[in-house]
């Protein structure tokens, strides 16, 4: 008994930790300050720019991730799990490594300009560069979440699907995922969050241009050195929509979870 | 009737397999000990795992001869499986499922003649109240039926059944072992039903083939195999009666 105390009080100490910061923020915020905050110039910006470029990375990310998911699920060797490993890389390295290696494979003088600059193709620092840095940072959050969600699928369903005739498209659309649609739903609410927060690699690769490339973090760090109110307003927008996410994320797992416990 | 004929050897993991069966004219049961290979065996006739060597045919089609170069794929074989848990598509309804069979061949048919067709495939099994029904709501014999429908919706030229009780209750296995006797009985086209249990293989199966350490260690009726044991394993089998 003396013992589980001590754990959960060890435990403690870290929940308390994690917990200091937010209820920090959230203290210092006044709901006038809140609203006054988020009426600072630098707001509407980032917040429009962080919700197109975020979107459009989701979109990237789902409709190629699936099937890289798919595929890294059915697929076995060794080049198949050194691609995994790949894969999941960006979500490791730190956000300024990944920003220094967009501008060495994007930028001007990077490993693709001799293709790209030509064309009149100028990736780095414009709301493109915002996407690619939210995709490369944002990527293996969803497509680890889809890989292991197409791995846990009953297998018995897949090989009667083949016995039947289907061909691995109808396959893939008809029964994979439909039947991981929740798992795909958690990882994309996971991927998307974390392309909300990326700063390091889209400061680096896209700079912090109100309105082109400024989005909401970059508007924070922007904000911290003019207007405390407003950076603290966004912060705490941020804060919310972070637990909104893993709240749907929980939402979903768990009604997964429970349809999976039904079929036994 | 066609029959269904193989000989196949290959190793998968640690077993080698390396065995030769015929259905004859009706039901054949592959009965042997866990980890003897009849799960491997029956993935080997579907196409899902390779064997080294072998040939398949069901009467003059063709589905593998390695001799020959000759590979037919999982898709193109037309043989029924019924997983031991079954295999449902949990998200589909039972009609659904059913439809999902139909959908799967070539001759691009409309949805509501799929659907009419799925009805009577289900009427035929006495499923018709279930139709709306997800596999989670269905009892196993339920399930049981529901698989069946599906394998046969996609007019398969041969039926492969794997452990068909073993995931029901001792309460619905007699019931379902009296149905699936004597639907197989009527069925037009040749089975094979993998098994453990003396009790399933004696009632489901017109002949027998005992399968020990991925061979056939003796094959015959079950009479034949009560008279002559050729193994200590197949005379345990039939005094287990």
């Amino acid at each position: 008994m003396a013992g589980q105390s001590l754990l959960s009080a060890m435990g403690g100490v870290l929940v308390v930790f994690l917990i200091a910061p937010l209820l920090g923020l959230v203290t210092a915020t006044s709901f006038g300050d809140f609203v006054a905050g988020l009426r600072h110039p630098l707001v509407w910006p980032a917040l429009r720019l962080s919700l197109i470029t975020t979107s459009a990375s989701l979109l990237f990310v789902v409709v190629f991730g699936t099937p890289l998911s798919w595929t890294l699920a059915r697929a076995n060797g060794r080049f198949i799990r050194a691609v995994e490993v790949l894969t999941n890389l960006p979500a490791v390295i730190p956000p300024a490594v990944a920003g220094i290696a967009l501008l060495l494979a994007f930028g001007r003088r990077g490993l693709l300009a001799g293709w790209l600059y030509p064309r009149g193709w100028s990736v780095a620092f414009t709301t493109l560069a915002v996407i690619m840095a939210e995709i490369f940072i944002s990527a293996p959050f969803f497509v680890q979440a889809a890989t292991s969600a197409f791995r846990r699928l009953d297998g018995n369903c897949l090989v009667v699907a083949r016995t039947l005739g289907a061909s691995p498209l109808r396959i893939f659309f008809r029964i994979g995922l439909p039947m991981a649609t929740p798992s795909l739903l958690a990882g994309a609410a996971m991927s998307w969050a974390r392309a909300l927060g990326e700063f390091g690699a889209t400061l680096m690769f896209a700079g912090n241009f109100t309105g082109k490339t400024q989005t909401l973090p970059l508007a924070i760090y922007t904000a911290l050195e003019s207007n405390l109110c407003a950076a603290q307003a966004l912060s705490l927008l941020l804060v919310v929509v972070a637990f909104a996410v893993l709240l749907f994320v929980r939402v979903v797992l768990a009604r997964t979870t429970a349809d999976e416990m039904r079929e036994y | 009737m066609n029959s269904l004929q193989a000989v196949v050897a290959g190793r998968i993991g640690a077993l080698y397999v390396d065995a030769q069966i015929d259905t004859g004219d009706g039901t054949l049961v592959i009965v042997g000990p866990n980890g003897a290979g009849k799960t491997t065996l029956l993935l080997m006739l579907l196409g899902i795992r390779r064997p080294h060597s072998g040939r398949i045919t069901v009467g003059e089609s063709k589905l593998l001869d390695t001799a020959a170069n000759l590979e037919v794929a999982v898709e193109n074989r037309r043989l029924g499986y019924v997983p031991q848990d079954y295999g449902l598509f949990p998200h589909l309804t039972v009609l659904e499922n059913v439809e999902f069979a139909l959908e799967c061949d070539s001759t691009g048919r409309q949805r509501k003649s799929r659907r009419i067709e799925a009805e009577a495939i289900l009427d035929h099994l006495d499923l018709m109240e279930l139709t709306a029904r997800q596999s989670s709501e269905l009892s196993g014999g339920e399930k049981q039926k529901v698989a069946l429908a599906r394998a046969l919706a996609a007019k398969p030229q041969a039926l492969l059944l794997d452990e068909p009780l073993g995931a029901l209750d001792v309460a619905a296995r007699h019931d379902v072992r009296l149905f699936l006797a004597a639907y197989l009985k009527k069925l037009d086209i040749p089975a094979i039903v993998v098994t453990h249990d003396p009790n399933e293989a004696r009632t489901l199966g017109d002949r027998l083939a005992v399968l020990e350490a991925g061979r056939i260690a003796q094959a015959g009726t079950w009479e034949e195999l009560c008279e002559q044991p050729a193994t200590t394993f197949v005379q345990q089998l039939v005094s287990r009666m």
